[in-house]
């Protein structure tokens, strides 16, 4: 058990708060003794491990396969044979871009025989957009990305959507790893020398800004130490991959990290202003920054300007007039009634009421009550227009707060009870090292990105190393990837990890360039077939001795559902929400609380996007997210690393009954069928085309025959019955189209 | 299995059922003319009593110690039901409605305009109901005749008096952070006693999804929602449970279809758990099609059973459809049942609102209490009834008009119950002031029911722990106590 000799707390009692241990477990668990700490492997500095030697010197393309090998070797096991290329080109399209191969570039790379056949596909795939909206989406994994705020989830936070088109872009350009991670921690307090880099730095802050804030929240303290936790949480679990949260409330009982270096870093983030309340009401709201505004967008909102000045000008002269006209109307009701008072009706020109009423009353009632309707409707269009008024460009950010100041230690993880003040420091014991320090009028921020991406950091790389292997493999060397912490797994391959981890500082934190190292191993390219002798001696395949057959995420479930009905839309980035389209914000102009957003549906014109561009409200996606949701789409407000990869009877349930899958199968049915021409195909040509769009392989013969076979009987049944479908043909095409949107071959990767 | 068998296995497609009756396809005709193709594959896993790769998960599992719960219904009154109108009667505060505040209010309590608050003395009359003469008020006399079952805590603890928060305290143990639910503990904890159901269902969830979540938990725990109950036969219970513009035969036919493929692929590749999994997965989900419907229809209850719950009448036709499903799940098996009911959440017009929503739920709520009691499913049922907080004894200055007032929100004291599953019944724990503002004695705080409710499932909430990002997590985070004043 790891222990500061000046923090150990009074044994016997417990440290309370919101951390969640059971003391008495760890202590059974495997203990770091104090002098050991800096022994744990993790918190070592990397080093070069040379490629070990291997007896099958002919199997390793790569190093990468020689460290696989020689493990394997060792525990005497061989690896499965390759991979097809059918079979390889579907996997590395789905690993690298979430998509499968289209029928052309099958054709074209079974056909190529090529010596680097499969690194140009790499190479294309890597410089394809659907790399970073694949790889872009692992991080907002990590960065608990929602394009709306708290609140039940749906407080419309204009910009988020900088930040995620952010990320999928610095994917997209290979941005180094540690200005990554510099721009996303410190962005706004580093130099730039363009526009463009400035934009990029602002717009990268959101890693911070964007969170699951209580944003209603009225007790701000509570609020701003919650925000504060998740900020430490998140730099330590996706940074660093160890849980600081933990002392919060007391010493972590298994790694060296004291309450105090907790709350040093509190001071860092409690000097950032993230939240702060602004307006009346109980609200607060995330900072925003304005951003430096490219020619080309001034112009663009010139323009729109002028329009929308022209916009609110009709809408006013409209209301102008109907509010005339009932002025008018008003009048004529009031001298009506006052004739009738004579009579001794009452004085108030309230609404007429009963029969005894003269007929031109009622009219005149019916017309005034038309005439609010529509001044409503009217007021509420120019509300909808106001609130979507021509704004320079802004993005959700942190800054500095104007002074800086160090934050007690909360007793107990309790904000009512501070103790001492720390000073504002980057964690003293973790690892091994000197610390940058921390002028007094920053917030420490920079110093924390810069020490964070220093070339020997023990953790940095390593952990994101370990994060690209477990997307590649689907299993990371260190199988817990958020945590390599004392009580995490151990790697099964350190010395790989560290030659990797080296190689990739070395390589200028190169993202791109691992990942393309990793998929032409030989390791990536094997076979995910079973075997039994390699599978009774490592049942849990601990040392890859085959590939590891995955399900596919849900976007690239539903990605892949809309590219074989050819109904995928392909255009990029952007915001997605619709906030200028009727009925998608409620509440504009209330007093207190801030709008929200409508309904859980997807604005038609971004439905067909690629998932990773959906509007997401912070809560389990649902609606017409909800095929995300059913197949292990992160809460948003989880940092998560590693998504489950369940098996449930709601799934079975979805792809059976669901709306989205019946229209959807019923559109790869039309397409298959439809007949354009010189690409008219017969029922086998069909079939094989569904098989090349949905297996990324040919059907076999005996497929074939089977499927044919169950076509004709199909429609044959459903011609005969009493009540007929208009077509049959579709009919049954649509069935067995169901069926392969259904099984297990489409929902895999091999 | 090698390369060499596959040719054996392969599917026949082919293989269709006759036409039956012109319109469907019977299932057991279909199989049969189907024998040697691919529906011999799928009824080989039909018949497969072997439980689906999720319900492995679902297998009942022992209990740390004996239990005297075997199930729970939590009665969740979503709003914040106002305690002081309700169950805690403060003659203190009868005396001085429309009086000044008397006691000190922390800071972040005084909003803008709190200098006008007035005390609200109790819109409801009280007597004391049952041999064991609990007061309660006149508003609830159908649960008034089950007094003597109820166990009442009258100084129940929140942290938050924000909704959103407090009810994921409730329902998670965690204001903020994402957490699996109690239900999902539970599961997680028990296992389920009936394969073809989940083991949490709740039905008609007012809260939001993160309140019925698995969180980090297997997601085979996380709570079913059932969404229509009675009246709407074209309302689906279940999400896509099935597919209503296919009758139920064709349904067969396109799961078999499904099944096939996968059965081919699952030869072809040998041995794979996933694949497996897949279809025992569609089988369960196939389960739970044909059973589920069965289990929500209640035209097999007795004339006298839906009276007892108000079914079929005014106000209380559907919660009692709610509460009477509760009882059927309960008796099928399901480990952790939530019924919810909202709009207890009265900041204005408290005097017509409560009555009215008293009024839809009491029957209903007394009917469920007598029903599990009648068929002897009390002894191992807890029943829990409360809402996220309660009401403050003051009234908000929304208005000054005497019939519109109501009350805030109120975590710092207010009442919950239970009942049944080894509580003491009869019996009231714990005091708040002469106000109903502050607990002042047998406080209970809402991880201490989480803590109770485990203990009397034969859970050690200090030993149901989950491993994940490092560290062991529990319900009750590091706090809860198990309250022994009230167990039996």
């Amino acid at each position: 058990m790891f222990w500061l000799p000046s923090s150990r707390p009074n044994s016997g009692e417990h440290a309370f708060g919101g951390c969640l241990l059971i003391v008495c477990f760890w202590w059974a668990a495997q203990p770091l003794e104090a002098e050991d700490a800096y022994d744990f492997w993790a918190f070592q500095t990397p080093r070069e491990h040379p490629a070990p030697t291997v007896a099958d010197a002919a199997w390793p393309h790569t190093d990468v396969d020689r460290f696989i090998l020689r493990k394997l070797e060792d525990a005497g096991i061989e690896p499965t044979h390759d991979a097809d290329r059918y079979t390889l080109l579907r996997r590395v399209s789905y690993d690298l871009t979430g998509l499968p191969p289209t029928p052309e570039t099958i054709q074209a790379f079974v056909n190529d025989g090529s010596p680097d056949a499969f690194a140009k596909v790499v190479d294309r795939l890597l410089a394809s957009p659907g790399f970073g909206e694949c790889w872009g989406r692992h991080w907002l994994d990590l960065a608990c990305y929602a394009d709306l705020a708290g609140g039940g989830g749906n407080v419309i936070i204009r910009d988020a959507w900088r930040y995620r088109d952010y990320v999928l872009g610095a994917f997209n350009s290979d941005k180094p790893y540690d200005q990554f991670i510099r721009e996303q921690l410190a962005g706004d307090l580093l130099t730039a020398e363009s526009d463009t880099e400035r934009r990029d730095q602002i717009i990268a802050t959101g890693f911070l800004a964007i969170g699951p804030w209580s944003l209603e929240n009225y007790i701000k303290g509570q609020m701003l130490a919650d925000v504060v936790d998740h900020q430490i949480d998140k730099v330590g679990r996706v940074v660093l991959g160890v849980s600081l949260s933990c002392a919060r409330c007391h010493d972590h009982k298994s790694d060296p990290i004291p309450t105090t270096d907790y709350y040093a870093l509190a001071g860092i983030f409690n000097s950032t202003l993230t939240a702060p309340q602004t307006g009346p009401g109980v609200w607060s709201n995330i900072t925003k920054t304005p951003l430096p505004e490219f020619p080309a967008e001034l112009d663009a909102r010139r323009l729109a300007t002028a329009q929308f000045e022209v916009s609110i000008a009709a809408i006013e002269a409209e209301r102008k007039i109907l509010d005339e006209r009932k002025e008018g109307l008003q009048g004529s009701l009031a001298t009506l009634t006052s004739t009738e008072d004579a009579g001794g009706a009452s004085k108030t020109p309230t609404l007429p009421a009963g029969d005894s009423t003269p007929g031109e009353k009622p009219d005149l009632a019916e017309e005034l009550k038309n005439l609010d309707r529509q001044l409503g409707e009217l007021k509420k269009r120019q509300a909808l227009l106001d609130y979507n008024r021509p704004r320079p460009p802004e993005a959700l950010t942190v800054r500095d707060v104007d002074s800086p100041a160090d934050s007690p230690v909360y007793l107990g993880g309790n904000f009512r009870t501070p103790g001492d003040v720390v000073a504002r420091g980057l964690l003293t014991t973790l690892v091994p090292g000197q610390r940058p320090t921390i002028p007094p009028q920053r917030s420490g921020r920079r110093e924390l990105a810069a020490w964070l991406t220093e070339r020997n950091h023990p953790l940095t790389a390593r952990v994101l190393v370990n994060r690209i292997w477990y997307h590649i493999f689907g299993r990371g060397l260190v199988p817990s990837v958020d945590y390599f912490g004392a009580h995490g797994e151990r790697p099964s391959h350190a010395q790989l990890l560290d030659h990797l981890a080296v190689g990739f500082v070395e390589d200028g934190w190169s993202m791109k360039r691992l990942i393309r190292k990793l998929v032409l191993s030989r390791v990536y390219q094997m076979a995910s077939a079973h075997n039994e002798r390699a599978f009774s001696a490592d049942p849990e395949r601990r040392w890859r001795w085959r590939m590891e057959r995955r399900r596919l995420e849900a976007e690239a479930i539903r990605d892949s559902i809309f590219f074989l009905s050819d109904q995928l839309d392909r255009t990029a980035g952007g915001p997605t929400l619709g906030l200028d389209l009727p009925g998608y914000v409620l509440g504009i102009g209330g007093d207190v609380n801030p709008p929200k957003y409508g309904p859980r549906t997807v604005p038609d014109e971004f439905f067909n996007r690629r998932a990773v561009y959906l509007p997401l409200r912070r809560e389990r996606p649902a609606g017409d997210l909800e095929i995300l949701d059913v197949f292990d789409f992160p809460h948003p407000d989880d940092i998560t690393g590693a998504r489950s990869r369940t098996n449930i009877p709601t799934q079975a349930l979805f792809l059976m009954n669901s709306p989205l899958l019946k229209k959807q199968s019923r559109l790869v049915a039309r397409r298959l069928l439809a007949q354009d021409g010189a690409n008219a195909l017969d029922d086998k040509g069909r079939l094989q085309r569904l098989a090349l769009l949905a297996f990324s392989r040919p059907a076999t013969d005996a497929e074939l025959a089977q499927a044919l076979k169950f076509l004709e009987k199909t429609e044959q049944a459903w011609s005969a019955l009493l009540e007929p479908p208009e077509d049959p043909q579709h009919a049954a095409w649509s069935e067995y189209c169901h069926a392969v949107l259904a099984s297990g071959e489409f929902l895999f990767r091999e | 299995m090698n390369q060499g068998q596959n040719a054996n296995t392969e599917v026949d497609h082919g293989a269709l059922p006759e036409l039956h009756q012109g319109r469907l396809w019977g299932r057991r005709q279909f199989l049969e003319s189907s024998a040697c193709g691919f529906g011999a594959l799928a009824l080989g896993a039909l018949l497969t009593e072997r439980a689906a790769a999720g319900s492995r998960a679902l297998a009942v599992k022992p209990p740390h110690y004996p239990a005297t719960a075997q199930r729970v219904i939590f009665l969740f009154m979503q709003g914040g039901p106002s305690h002081v109108d309700l169950f805690d009667y403060k003659p203190l505060l009868a005396q001085n409605g429309g009086k000044k505040v008397p006691f000190d209010l922390p800071a972040a309590q005084v909003g803008v305009g709190f200098d006008a608050t007035r005390l609200l003395a109790p819109v409801s009359t009280f007597h004391p109901q049952g041999g064991c003469g609990l007061l309660m008020s006149d508003m609830m006399p159908e649960l008034g005749r089950q007094a003597d079952e109820l166990c009442v805590l009258r100084a129940v603890q929140s942290d938050s008096p924000n909704h959103a928060l407090s009810t994921a305290l409730l329902h998670t143990g965690f204001m903020t952070e994402l957490r699996p639910s109690m239900g999902a503990w539970v599961g997680y904890g028990l296992g389920t006693e009936n394969e073809n159901l989940p083991a949490y269902i709740t039905i008609l969830p007012q809260e939001g999804a993160r309140n019925y979540s698995s969180s980090f938990l297997p997601a085979i725990y996380q709570g079913t929602p059932i969404r229509s109950v009675g009246s709407d036969p074209s309302e689906l219970p279940i999400r896509h449970l099935s597919d209503p513009e296919v009758l139920g035969s064709l349904q067969r036919h396109r799961v078999d279809l499904i099944q096939a493929m996968n059965q081919s692929k699952l030869a072809r590749l040998g041995s794979d758990q996933e694949i497996q999994g897949m279809i025992e997965s569609f089988e369960l989900a196939f389960r739970m099609q044909t059973e589920t419907p069965k289990l929500v229809d209640i035209s097999d209850e007795s004339a006298a059973t839906l009276e007892l719950y108000g079914i079929g009448e005014k106000p209380t036709d559907e919660f009692g459809s709610q509460c009477l499903l509760a009882r059927r799940f309960a008796e099928a098996g399901v480990r952790f049942i939530q019924v919810s009911l909202g709009g207890w959440d009265h900041h204005n017009k408290i005097r017509s609102g409560l009555p009215e929503l008293c009024a839809k739920a009491d029957r209903p709520i007394a009917g469920l209490l007598a029903d599990l009691k009648n068929r002897g499913l009390l002894d191992d049922t807890l029943v829990v009834w409360m809402g996220e907080f309660g009401r403050t004894p003051y009234c908000q200055d929304v208005s000054r008009i005497e019939s519109e007032v109501g009350r805030g929100h109120h975590p710092q004291a207010f009442t919950a119950w239970m009942a049944g599953g080894g509580v003491k019944n009869g019996i009231v724990h714990g005091k708040t002031d002469e106000y109903g503002y502050r607990a002042v004695d047998g406080k209970v705080h809402i991880h201490d029911i989480q803590a109770t409710m485990l203990h009397l499932l034969g859970l050690d909430h200090e030993k149901l722990t989950y491993h994940h990002a490092g560290r062991d997590f529990r319900l009750t985070d590091v706090y809860g106590r198990v309250v022994d004043e009230i167990i039996a």
